[in-house]
């Protein structure tokens, strides 16, 4: 058996000023995954550089999600965003941040990896879109909280609402922080 | 515990009423183009004016947040800089 591990953070928000410079990543919150052969490297899913450029930039394309509109996402590497929110929960943010273990057959880790590796270097798109209720489940929109189920890994948390999955994440898990420290 | 002029916030009724706002915002998402949405929005302020005068002064999710055109004035103004 061999370990994926899921990584997840509250965001600083983007009403607060103080938290004006920091990545969208940071100000929104985030999920990712890690593989036991790799800890460190961490991928995420969320709206590529281009997409976000293209509807004018972090805080408007901030604003085009809550209104329910997509934009092209892709695997990302994303273990700097995981440092500076442990950077930040150390400075007093909520940014703490979890993960929880999901303990796989060696031959589907296997597979879950060679695609993960696969769709971030091939810079596959997937359409990115805020979670959302009261219609049947789109399966081909995702929020970097879902996006997991693509690989077919049990979601702890069916919603994707960060305030609910990071809840899980909090009581089901462990504190996460970058190796060495 | 916060306190709003000496009265203790019940933190777990804002924390059920922040996971309400958080599926409203969700569901206002799914139903925008609906005769709902406007409900939605009337149910979404008005938990959101209530937590405030119970004493919630956090910023939320922003899948927790409807468009900004949508929130309170009073969610909004406690975030601006004097």
């Amino acid at each position: 058996m061999k370990n994926i591990y899921l990584i997840g953070f509250r965001g600083t928000s983007f009403q607060v000023p103080e938290y004006k410079s920091e990545p969208a990543l940071i100000r929104a919150g985030h999920v990712g995954f890690a593989f036991e052969d790799a800890p460190d490297f961490i991928f995420g899913f969320h709206p590529t550089p281009e997409a976000v450029e293209a509807v004018g930039g972090e805080e408007a394309a901030i604003e085009w999600l809550k209104e329910n509109e997509p934009l092209d996402g892709a695997l990302q590497a994303d273990r700097p965003i995981f440092m500076r929110a442990y950077a930040l929960q150390q400075q007093g943010a909520r940014t703490d941040v979890w993960q929880i273990t999901l303990e796989l057959p060696d031959d589907e880790y296997e597979r879950i990896r060679a695609q993960a590796l696969q769709w971030y270097t091939e810079k596959t798109v997937f359409t990115y879109a805020f979670p959302v209720r009261g219609q049947p489940p789109l399966p081909d929109r995702d929020n970097c909280a879902t996006f997991p189920r693509r690989l077919t890994l049990p979601l702890p948390e069916p919603t994707g609402q960060l305030v609910r999955y990071i809840a899980v994440l909090e009581s089901q898990g462990t504190r996460w922080k970058p190796e060495g420290n | 515990m916060m306190q709003t002029d000496a009265i203790p916030v019940d933190e777990r009724l804002l924390k059920a009423m922040e996971l309400k706002l958080s599926d409203l915002a969700a569901l206002w998402r799914g139903k925008k183009a609906s005769p709902q949405a406007e409900t939605i929005v009337r149910q979404y302020q008005a938990v959101l004016r209530c937590m405030i005068e119970l004493g919630f002064r956090e910023p939320l999710d922003a899948d927790s947040e409807l468009p900004n055109r949508l929130m309170p004035l009073e969610y909004l103004d406690l975030f601006k800089q004097p």
